[in-house]
This record gives C-alpha cells, sequence and structure tokens, in this order.
C-alpha cells in the first residue's frame, strides 16, 4: 500500500479527510466503551451525559460531511443540507417512528399563522386552557417515549458491556446491534397501556384545542359575514342528500325503461 | 485488540464506506426528476366516471389471447391502487394482462371535505355497483370475479355477500375479516393498528372525523410508519444509501415513496364505519354489521373464493384475514399463504410470482 493510494481520487481524498473527522470526534466514547469505562446505567445522569456526547459527535459528524458535499457555506434551508442534518440528527430518532401521530396532530392543530390578520386571536388562542392541556399532554408523551429510549441505552449498554468481545468490533456492529434493541424496545412501547393512554390523552387535547380554535374563529366570521366551516360542512350534507335523491330516482326511472340492470339489493336509494 | 486499542481504522472505513456512496448517490438523487419516476405506467383506458371515481379497463397485450372473464381490482380507500403496478418487472397487473386476464381497476380519486358524507354502503353499493353494471353491460355478461385488496377486500366482501348473484369468483388478498385476529398472532410486532384503534373511545373517533371532515391522509400514514418504528428511522439513510449505488434500485426506492406519500384522506362517515364498526365492534364476522340497512352475511358468500395473506403481515395480521374460510358458505374456498409481509405481497418479485401464476391458474379453473 502507497502512503497516499488516493492520491488520483480527490473525491477519496475528500471523503478520508471527512471520515477521519468523524472517527476523531467519535475516538473519545468508544474509546471509553472498549476500555469498559461504562457509565452506570442505572444513573440516568450519566445516561444523560453519554446521550449528550452522541448528539455532540453527530453533529461533528454534520460538520465533516457538510464539508465535503460542499454544504457548509449553504443556508440551513439548503434542501441538501437539511437532509443531511435530519439524517444525522439522533434528536430525530425521538420524533420519528414513535412520535409520528403527535407530530402530525400538532401540525394539522396549528394550522398556518396569518401574521397580521390573526396573529392577536392567535396569542389569545395559545393562552386557552386547551393549549395549556396539550402541552403539557405532550409533555406526558414525550416522557413516556423518553423512558423508552432510556431503556434502549441501558439495555445496549448492558449487551455491549456483557460482551466483551462486541467491544473490540466496528461501529457499525454496534449501530446494529443499537437498532435493533431500539426496534425491539419501541414496539413493547407501543403496547403499553402507559403509552397508549398519554398517546390518547395527546389526541384528546389536540382535538379540543382545535375544536375550541375553530369555534372563535367562526364567532370572527360570522362577525364580518363570512362564511364559516360549519355552513359549508352543512352545505355538503345538503348537497350528498340530494345527489342520493336524485340518483335513486334516476335509477328508477332507467329500470323501469329497462335501460339499466334491476338490482336485487335496492336499498341506499338506489 | 486489547480493550484500550483504538478500533482498527480500516475496519470502520469499510462500514462507514457509505459516505463516499452517499456523496455519489446525492448526485444521483438530484439527477432524477419527479417525472421520471413513474407509477402505474400499464396502458388502460377510462371506461365510466362518477364524480371523483374512475373505472380503467387495461389494455390487453398485443398478441395475448383474452383466456378469463373480466376481472375487477378494487383497492381501498386508504391509499391508491397504484400498488399494483408500481414498476413493470412487479406489476401484478402487467403478470395477469401477459397470462391473458381481462383486467379492470377501480380507481376512489381523492375525496376530499366535500365526500365526508360518504359510508361504506355508499362506495360498495353505489359505485362498486355502478362499476360491475358498467363491465358486465360492456362485456355482455352477467357476472364478474372481483379481485379485492385489504380494505378494498372488505368492500369486495361485503358487496359479494349482498349482490351474490353478479359475483362469479371472490378473490381477496391481505384483507381483514377478524378484526380482532390480531390477538391470536404470536408475533407481538404485528397488530399494532388494531391495538391503537380499540384503545381510543369511540368518541375519540367521532371527535378526530369531526374535526376533520375525513380521516386525514396524513393520520393514516403516520400510524403505518409508527408499526415499523426503526426502519422508519432508517429509510432515508441507511436504506436510502444502500440504493443509491443503483438507479434502477434508487428508482425503485423512490417509486415506493411516490406510492406512499400518494396516501388520499379516508371519507368521514366510511371512517367512522372502518375503525368504530369494524376494527373496534368486530360486526363483520358476528353478523352485525349493516350495508343499505341490511346485515352483512358472510354465509352468503356461496361464490368460489381464493384468500391470499401475508405470513409476516405486520398490518393485517393473518389470523384477521384466514377466519373467513370458518365463516364464508361456501363449498370451494382456497387460501394462498405468501412469505413476507403486508406490501410485500405486491412488491417482492417472489410473491410477484406465485401470486399471479397462483391467482390465474385458479381463475382458468373456475372459467367454465
Amino acid at each position: 500500500m502507497s502512503d497516499k493510494p488516493t492520491a488520483s481520487n480527490p473525491l477519496m481524498d475528500a471523503w478520508l479527510a471527512g471520515q477521519k473527522a468523524f472517527l476523531d470526534a467519535q475516538a473519545p466514547f468508544w474509546q471509553e466503551l472498549s476500555q469498559g469505562s461504562l457509565p452506570d446505567t442505572s444513573d440516568p445522569d450519566q445516561l444523560s451525559i453519554l446521550f449528550r456526547r452522541v448528539n455532540e459527535q453527530c453533529r461533528s459528524l454534520f460538520d465533516a460531511m457538510a464539508a465535503i458535499g460542499g454544504l457548509e457555506d449553504e443556508p440551513e434551508e439548503n434542501v441538501a443540507r437539511q437532509t443531511l442534518r435530519r439524517m444525522l440528527d439522533p434528536m430525530q430518532f425521538s420524533y420519528a417512528g414513535v412520535d409520528e401521530v403527535n407530530q402530525v396532530l400538532l401540525n394539522l392543530v396549528e394550522g398556518t399563522d396569518v401574521p397580521d390578520l390573526m396573529e392577536l386571536e392567535r396569542q389569545r388562542l395559545k393562552a386557552t386552557r386547551e393549549w395549556a392541556v396539550l402541552k403539557r399532554e405532550g409533555t406526558e408523551y414525550r416522557a413516556v417515549t423518553a423512558m423508552a429510549w432510556a431503556r434502549v441505552y441501558r439495555r445496549f449498554l448492558e449487551e455491549v458491556g456483557e460482551d466483551l468481545a462486541s467491544r473490540t468490533g466496528i461501529p457499525y456492529q454496534h449501530f446494529e446491534t443499537w437498532l435493533r434493541i431500539a426496534n425491539d424496545e419501541l414496539i413493547r412501547m407501543q403496547r403499553s397501556e402507559e403509552y397508549l393512554d398519554a398517546q390518547r390523552r395527546v389526541l384528546r387535547a389536540g382535538l379540543n384545542y382545535r375544536e375550541r380554535e375553530r369555534k372563535l374563529i367562526e364567532n370572527w366570521c360570522e362577525t364580518r359575514s363570512i362564511p364559516t366551516r360549519s355552513e359549508i360542512d352543512d352545505l355538503h350534507g345538503i348537497v350528498y342528500g340530494l345527489r342520493k335523491e336524485v340518483r335513486a330516482l334516476k335509477r328508477q326511472v332507467a329500470e323501469r325503461h329497462g335501460t339499466v340492470r334491476k338490482r336485487v339489493n335496492t336499498a341506499n336509494g338506489t | 485488540m486489547e480493550r484500550n486499542e483504538a478500533p482498527d481504522l480500516r475496519s470502520v472505513l469499510e462500514n462507514f464506506g457509505t459516505a463516499a456512496d452517499f456523496l455519489e448517490g446525492a448526485g444521483r438523487l438530484a439527477g432524477i426528476a419527479d417525472k421520471d419516476v413513474e407509477v402505474a405506467t400499464t396502458p388502460k383506458e377510462l371506461v365510466f366516471r362518477q364524480e371523483k371515481v374512475s373505472l380503467y379497463r387495461y389494455r390487453p397485450i398485443e398478441g395475448v389471447e383474452v383466456r378469463t372473464g373480466p376481472v375487477l381490482i378494487v383497492y381501498g380507500l386508504i391509499g391508491r391502487y397504484t400498488m399494483i403496478d408500481l414498476q413493470e418487472d412487479r406489476s401484478l397487473v402487467r403478470n395477469l394482462l401477459l397470462r391473458g386476464v381481462d383486467l379492470y381497476v377501480v380507481d376512489w380519486g381523492h375525496p376530499t371535505r366535500a365526500d365526508q358524507n360518504l359510508t361504506l354502503d355508499d362506495y360498495v353499493n353505489w359505485y362498486l355497483a355502478d362499476c360491475v353494471d358498467q363491465i358486465l353491460d360492456r362485456a355482455g355478461r352477467e357476472e364478474i370475479s372481483i379481485l379485492g385488496i385489504c380494505e378494498g377486500g372488505v368492500l369486495s366482501t361485503l358487496y359479494a355477500a349482498q349482490n351474490g348473484e353478479r359475483v362469479k369468483n371472490l378473490i381477496l388478498t391481505i384483507t381483514p375479516i377478524d378484526f380482532h385476529g390480531d390477538l391470536r398472532d404470536t408475533d407481538s410486532s404485528h397488530g399494532f393498528l388494531n391495538v391503537w384503534t380499540r384503545s381510543l373511545d369511540d368518541s375519540d373517533i367521532r371527535k378526530l372525523v369531526d374535526t376533520f371532515g375525513n380521516l386525514p391522509g396524513e393520520i393514516t400514514a403516520s400510524i403505518f410508519q409508527m408499526m415499523t418504528p426503526v426502519k422508519t428511522l432508517t429509510k432515508y439513510n441507511r436504506d436510502l444509501l444502500a440504493v443509491t449505488a443503483n438507479e434502477e434500485s434508487l428508482l425503485n426506492f423512490l417509486r415506493m415513496e411516490k406510492w406512499l406519500a400518494d396516501r388520499p384522506d379516508h371519507p368521514g362517515a366510511g371512517a367512522l364505519q372502518w375503525l368504530i364498526e369494524l376494527y373496534k365492534e368486530n360486526r363483520l364476522i358476528k353478523g352485525t354489521f349493516e350495508l343499505s340497512g341490511k346485515p352483512v352475511c358472510l354465509e352468503a358468500l356461496t361464490m368460489p373464493i381464493l384468500n391470499v395473506y401475508a405470513e409476516h403481515d405486520h398490518i393485517i395480521p393473518s389470523p384477521c384475514s384466514t377466519r373467513l374460510k370458518e365463516l364464508a358458505g361456501t363449498d370451494d374456498y382456497t387460501e394462498l399463504a405468501l412469505p413476507g409481509g403486508h406490501v410485500g405481497v405486491y412488491v417482492s418479485r417472489k410473491c410477484q410470482g406465485i401470486l399471479s401464476s397462483t391467482l390465474f391458474e385458479w381463475l382458468i379453473e373456475r372459467q367454465k
């Protein structure tokens, strides 16, 4: 092997440089792991320190990869930059997969801000009890999922700690172990009464807030002669009923004239 | 290696060597436009349209003799029918056309809040019934074979139970019949949808639907993502990296993503029936589910039935499907268990081969 086997490949050079930065950033973590100085898994503070360290390492990896990809000077909203950050952000792990419904609900509940028109109203709405309840339930939900992640960490450390041979293994193998344990624990968590109850409460709180918000907005609309969602929904209901009636009548006429097949099942207005 | 020795750099690089792949793949990804990711490309012609519902007939392949009567594919309201024709080399549609099946498909479209009052009754005894009549008139036949998929399998079952005189054969794939069948599945990673729905009060479900008019596609998509938590977490990093090296694999990945992203809202009134009367109350197997004011009796399913399920289906656990054997009134009942999971039935090359050949042979035997 020559000193610089990739001299003719600048991309590989850049990649190796990035990998080196990545490994340098990780070195303390894996060194601790290989030396057996594992944190006390029963101590939440130590777990927290470990999790923070992993986050820091991932941020280093992001910086290295962004530099390789020429993304370091791109604005934060750059799609590639955002994608890379998402891929390398362990915090995403605590949102995606287990918290999807919560996130979707929050997005649906919060809706689009109308800064000039509705800002005052929105600020007032956000001060309502429903908003506070939603936030509280969301926090409690996160606490349940956070406990699951803590269990993942504990199991991971226990497994790696028990198997001395695995400590000398390569990070990729540890990553696979991490994923397997995470999958087990998250699936187990999803079926726990504690989780289902927390999720149910988030759902209710989100919907209650949405209902309150709608009533307030509809009041505002009514005072300004703007059609409300409820009125449009009423219209949809009326149109639906009329469609069924028209359809039933047309079908009766057509059957009488023998231009359509008769149906044995003639319920549903058909 | 000693415990305090640093990890071997080369072995680390070999396993984290995907960084270069990522960069190369990112370039490949950036070069693919949305129009390059085509799904459901098998040629078809519009036969009938009513509001948002469209009925298509797949164009027979030139030189292939049509050997069966009409077969109507019915997908569910959750997701799109494009799954059956995701890519040319793994298309159930194409595989069946190549064997000479006369194939139709109903596309439910994208319901909006204007469709919030549509019930399962409307989909079965209004839209589906009209599609069937259109096909029978066009083909000059009195009976049709129906191939239902997932929720579309339930719609097909409901139609067949109340309109048996029009259904020659009933083919169900990954279809729930016993909505509490998950309780008999020994794999604890299966059936989260059943567990989640049962954990909600009826009032929660009603409020959810009342609030949004429909059951938002975003909600159903997120529940599906939750079912495979780590897979969801690694999809856009590890899994994506694994396919970017090969353009065709990348395109396949993106086709699947395109299908997943195309998740319509489920009409509200129908969603209430689906979640409360079927998922929670399990009325179908009890004989208490009513359609158009009449209870649906599974014993009325006296036509030949082919019931296809996936052995490792985490969305519709297999006991949910296989319960039909005990309840259907037919003497001609066949089951086909496919390896793999829910979507694998339609995208796995192995399953595709088994499914299309079994389905065709089963149909041919019942053409007389």
